[in-house]
């Protein structure tokens, strides 16, 4: 964190900062924050951490929220941080100060900005990428939940939003630590710190593999959330997923960068509009390509993509399956799975969508080759 | 709005139980509870949405198709009963087109009034469980007949029984008897037992429902 800071603020004095952002003196918009914040401190409680109960322990916390909240006034304070801030300060054995850096580094440096601001706006882009992710790596699973909730759609006048966002949504937010036990938490968190907030899109998939049997025998979305709720509840007592388990399927799933997701997170940049109630972001699946082809000469426009710099690089690099014994077809394997990303049905239609993502497949290896090529002969 | 007690509302009436300190809700949780009503059982699935205004975008997708809503304000903060008229805007753009509202206020015992008793002293607060707290229940539909007030007996109540389900099976008995399809909002007036700190008159919160249908 102190590096990130130094290095992102190189001519901040950070014990100003640091006595700006923690001064007792109150600023304009403390009252609004403290109330929204004092109301989260005493129901910050979740299983395995009680900082919750603890008086001290809540002025610390509403202090370093506070801190956060004056140094990113564009964030302010997002129900959610006081899990996580909790967290860091169980790590940090209290230490407010460090607490505060360790929060700057992880909202504003590691997660993608607009993930807790702005309506959420990045938040709903990543719930959406994961529903694409979770169709190709896991289509099996996909395919089963995109047909409860149509299904659900079908039944009745009643509409059912893709049945993973209530999940994805939390354990993005939170950072897993509402839904998994803190040592877990805590070390997905050192891999998210490391490599990058894809571990949260790692990790995401590793547990709806965890969880792929069970939820595949629901027979609707009720009986899906009933039995998530129960799963859920045993997963936060580390009765579901083991730590190891877990951090090392989401490491195996595929090579780093994940393949694809910044181009997909540009893609439903554009496409989700969050603002509009009747353009809702879940929509389904379908209804979410419509906008691709409109989207794509934006997304075209793009200089500093990299991915169409060089539109001669488009055919699709052979995929080498690592691993190619099966275990069981419900126990489907994410490192199994082609790393190409799976054609939805309509993109399958529409020949601008399939040229996207014959490119979307191309190696990001081939194109850094070619870059440093073209680099070297300038 | 946030800290109004919705997942607190919820919690007691799936578990049955008053939950102090009821975490706050991040994005959507649900919860599912079996009632029966005239010798039918139905299955309530219901969404709590966090009250936080920066999660409105991301929760409003689950108001669609509802066959039901509860509005929850909190009667010792006005801000969240002035935010009230922006909340019915969107479950009424987001629901059935023809709704019926029926507007119930309802005093519950909250995290909030947990909080206050934790300054007692534990041994008194122990002999204080189960609170008994009176619930003044007045319920107004509003259908094509207009206006017929069922006026309910004030009862003694225990907090963690305040039996959400009566306010609801009220409004599924009266709705059979209607085409049965609309949808119904209800207004929740929460943290009743503050009463001292009252910044929200029971009237004035009955006149917005009147109003708004």
């Amino acid at each position: 964190a102190e590096h990130y800071l130094d290095n992102q603020f190189p001519n901040e004095d950070w014990k100003t900062a640091i006595s700006r952002v923690f001064s007792d003196r109150i600023c304009p918009n403390d009252e609004n924050l403290g109330n929204q914040i004092v109301k989260d401190l005493h129901r910050t409680g979740y299983t395995g951490l009680d900082l919750g109960s603890n008086y001290d322990n809540q002025i610390v916390l509403k202090r370093v929220l506070l801190a956060y909240a004056r140094w990113n006034q564009s964030v302010g304070y997002c129900q959610g941080f006081n899990v996580i801030a909790s967290l860091i300060l169980h790590v940090t054995v209290g230490d407010e100060i460090a607490a505060f850096k360790i929060m700057v580094h992880l909202v504003d440096g590691v997660l993608p900005e607009n993930y807790f601001a702005n309506n959420l706006q990045a938040l709903s882009v990543d719930m959406a990428v994961f529903r694409d992710l979770l169709r190709a790596r896991l289509p099996q699973l996909s395919k089963h939940l995109d047909g409860l909730q149509k299904e659900a759609n079908e039944h009745s006048s009643s509409y059912e939003p893709p049945l993973t966002n209530v999940f994805t949504m939390q354990w993005f937010l939170t950072l897993f630590a509402t839904c998994l036990p803190t040592e877990t938490v805590l070390r997905i968190w050192d891999c998210i710190m490391l490599d990058g907030n894809e571990i949260l899109m790692r990790v995401a998939l590793a547990i709806w593999a965890k969880l792929g049997e069970k939820v595949g025998e629901a027979q609707s979305a009720d009986e899906f959330y009933c039995t998530m709720s129960e799963m859920m509840q045993s997963a936060v007592i580390g009765k579901l997923v083991l730590a190891d388990e877990i951090i090392r399927l989401a490491y195996r799933i595929t090579s780093f960068p994940f393949p694809h997701l910044s181009q997909l997170r540009e893609k439903y940049t554009f496409n989700i509009t969050p603002f509009a109630a009747e353009n809702s972001d879940d929509r389904s699946a379908d209804e979410n390509q419509e906008g691709v082809t409109q989207n794509t000469s934006e997304i075209a426009n793009f200089d500093d993509s990299p991915f169409f710099c060089f539109p001669g690089l488009t055919s699709p690099i052979p995929l080498s399956p690592s691993n190619t014994k099966m275990k069981s077809v419900k126990q489907q394997s994410l490192e199994q799975l082609p790393n190409r990303l799976k054609l939805t049905e309509s993109q399958r239609h529409s020949p601008h969508n399939s040229m996207m993502s014959e490119r979307m497949s191309t190696n990001i290896a081939a194109l850094k080759h070619q870059y440093m090529t073209i680099r070297r002969r300038q | 709005d946030m800290g109004v007690g919705k997942s607190c509302l919820l919690h007691q009436f799936t578990e049955k139980k008053f939950m102090a300190d009821c975490p706050h809700t991040i994005g959507v949780e649900f919860g599912t509870r079996i009632i029966e009503v005239s010798g039918q059982k139905i299955k309530l699935q219901i969404w709590d949405t966090a009250g936080q205004e920066r999660f409105r975008a991301v929760t409003r997708s689950y108001y669609r198709g509802a066959a039901g809503a509860l509005m929850v304000y909190d009667i010792t903060r006005r801000s969240t009963y002035n935010h009230l008229s922006s909340w019915l805007t969107d479950a009424r753009n987001l629901t059935n087109p023809n709704t019926v509202k029926f507007s119930i206020n309802k005093y519950t015992i909250t995290g909030e009034q947990y909080r206050v008793m934790k300054e007692i002293p534990a041994v008194i607060w122990s002999h204080m469980v189960p609170v008994q707290v009176v619930a003044e229940l007045t319920v107004s539909t509003v259908g094509n007949t207009g206006t017929s007030p069922v006026p309910l007996e004030s009862s003694t109540r225990t907090a963690g029984v305040l039996s959400l389900e009566d306010i609801l099976s009220l409004g599924k008995t009266d709705n059979s008897s209607d085409s049965g399809e609309e949808d119904v909002i209800f207004l929740i007036g929460n943290k009743g037992d503050l009463d001292a700190q009252r910044d929200v008159t029971y009237e004035e919160a009955k006149q917005f429902a009147d109003e708004n249908g």
